[in-house]
């Protein structure tokens, strides 16, 4: 088994958020295992923007569950849901 | 001009080790994806050493390499063409708790390739891939027998493992007579793209001619309407805004609606993707649609939304096939765990085991067992402690599966095959 990689995506709690903040806090809450690899901020409606975050975690460890859970614990996170999977 | 070939999402599944990235890389290699350059270096480096058989090993390793420098803020996943069609590879990771993420996901797959290891045939994995495989809907298999220069290429035991594997998928629901075997060797290349020489018994298709007769999937354009809610929003000067992806039918500016299970309709003023008005959405979209009519408060996450001639079903309480993946004691009746089906997450108390099914033979094992435990299949009766929309997957598939999970794990995942509807 390798590398997952994961592509989530996260909804701000309303229009207002700073997506640019956002990115910081949750590069700060990711645990050790899960590699960071890129943002990118997805335009939906009304104003209102997604963010969305690819991330690395080892087939091994099992899931998406503990990254999604420390970023939807975050007081700007409205979801956070999982668009993509893949092995690389 | 000549029309865009269609696309196809496909899976590659089997048993650890059973040869699955070799075969995509086979597939890459033969087809000419790999770039010339990559190719070129390995060349002349296999023949510095004296080793022309390492190139194609060369090539794999770099491949992965590749993939791990291109992914940055997407997801690069691997791409080849035939005269027919254009494939994506949706790479199913190896651990369990991803199966939740393929069924809640937006890259469902249209077709999948079972490889199964000549040698040791059909094994733990294979059984627990055909499962989810038929869970999550796809319906259009082809089995590769890969390894066959580790067996001499010999018939006999090609037979052997063809005739487990074809077991194995009558009983899940496969239509055997429809799915194509191919005797092959991803590592030698033997029929993947090139017909081999060293099988005359085998006058089948080559995997890339199976992969051109796949028939093309079914649009979910033409199924009723379902945007599963993901969030609501409350924007000032627009109103209520909720946000989904569009999973089956059209949505178009000024159609009446109504959210289910609550039961609340409105009429659309306005749909806006990527932060454009847009006169209808169709399945894929990620779009924000004003309703007139409907208060935030009044739809949540998991909500559905649908036309009122048709409505999302709600069910009071549903018949599901299911296959449980890892579960540390037994499931028993009165079992209450969580049910992850599109943006819904709901407690759903397990009423009744009716069936204990076995991977081997295809039969009912037991009629009311008592319990059912890791590998098991059963049909179980199912009702949800609060309003759930959830569809039969023969109706609406995309809203027709469901993961289980508890205790931080997915422990189950299944199928709808019956709803008793609330009233
Ligand atoms: N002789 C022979 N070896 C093969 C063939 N296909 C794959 N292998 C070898 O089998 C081993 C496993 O192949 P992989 O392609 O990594 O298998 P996999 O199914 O992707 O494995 P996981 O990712 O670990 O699940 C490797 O050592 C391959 O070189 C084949 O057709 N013939």
């Amino acid at each position: 088994m390798g590398d997952v990689a994961a592509k989530l995506r996260i909804m701000p709690k309303d229009v207002e958020i700073d997506l640019e903040q956002l990115k910081e806090k949750i590069s700060m809450v990711l645990p050790e295992n899960v590699k960071l690899h890129g943002f990118s901020i997805e335009p939906i409606a009304f104003g209102l923007s997604a963010l969305n975050v690819v991330v690395l975690v080892a087939d091994a460890e099992g899931g998406t569950e503990e990254v999604e859970q420390l970023i939807e614990g975050l007081d700007d996170v409205e979801s956070v849901s999982v668009v993509e999977v893949g092995r690389i | 001009m000549p029309a865009e070939k269609p696309h196809m999402n496909l899976a590659i599944i089997g048993h650890i080790d059973h040869g699955k990235s070799t075969l995509v890389g086979r597939l890459l290699y033969d087809t000419g994806v790999v770039p010339p350059h990559i190719i070129e270096k390995f060349k002349q480096e296999a023949k510095a050493k004296g080793k022309e058989s390492f190139v194609f090993a060369w090539v794999m390793d770099s491949l992965k390499e590749e993939r791990e420098r291109g992914i940055t803020i997407d997801i690069a996943h691997k791409k080849f063409e035939t005269d027919k069609y254009y494939f994506t590879i949706v790479d199913c990771p190896g651990h369990r708790d991803f199966v939740k993420n393929m069924i809640t996901g937006a890259s469902q797959a249209d077709a999948a390739i079972l490889v199964v290891d000549a040698k040791d045939g059909v094994m733990a994995q294979t059984k627990e891939h055909v499962f989810l495989a038929r869970t999550l809907g796809i319906n259009q298999l082809i089995v590769v027998i890969n390894k066959m220069d580790t067996i001499d290429y010999d018939q006999k035991r090609y037979e052997e493992v063809k005739k487990d594997v074809a077991n194995l998928l009558r009983m899940v629901g496969y239509k055997v007579d429809e799915i194509p075997f191919i005797p092959a060797s991803s590592w030698e290349g033997d029929n993947v793209v090139n017909r081999s020489d060293k099988m005359p018994w085998y006058d089948g298709p080559t995997v890339v001619e199976a992969l051109d007769i796949l028939k093309e999937p079914e649009k979910p354009i033409d199924l009723p309407l379902r945007i599963p809610v993901q969030d609501v929003y409350s924007i000032s000067g627009v109103g209520t805004v909720p946000v989904g992806r569009v999973e089956t039918g059209k949505l178009k500016k000024g159609d009446k609606v109504v959210f289910m299970p609550p039961g609340i309709g409105g009429e659309v003023k306005s749909i806006e993707m990527h932060h454009q008005e847009i006169p209808e959405a169709i399945p894929g979209d990620n779009i924000g649609f004003n309703v007139r009519g409907v208060g935030k408060k009044d739809i949540r996450r998991g909500d559905v939304c649908g036309h009122p001639e048709n409505p999302p079903t709600v069910a009071d309480e549903f018949t599901a096939q299911i296959v449980v993946l890892q579960h540390p004691t037994a499931i028993t009746v009165g079992y209450t765990p969580v049910f992850h089906c599109h943006t819904a997450q709901v407690a759903c108390t397990i009423l009744a085991i009716e069936k204990k099914l076995d991977p081997r033979t295809g039969q009912v094992k037991e009629e009311n067992p008592d319990f059912i435990k890791t590998g098991d299949a059963a049909v179980v009766r199912v009702k949800p402690t609060r309003p759930l929309v959830i569809e039969k997957v023969k109706e609406i598939p995309q809203l027709g599966r469901f993961a289980i999970r508890d205790m931080g794990q997915t422990i189950a995942a299944g199928m709808v095959i019956d709803i008793k509807e609330k009233k």
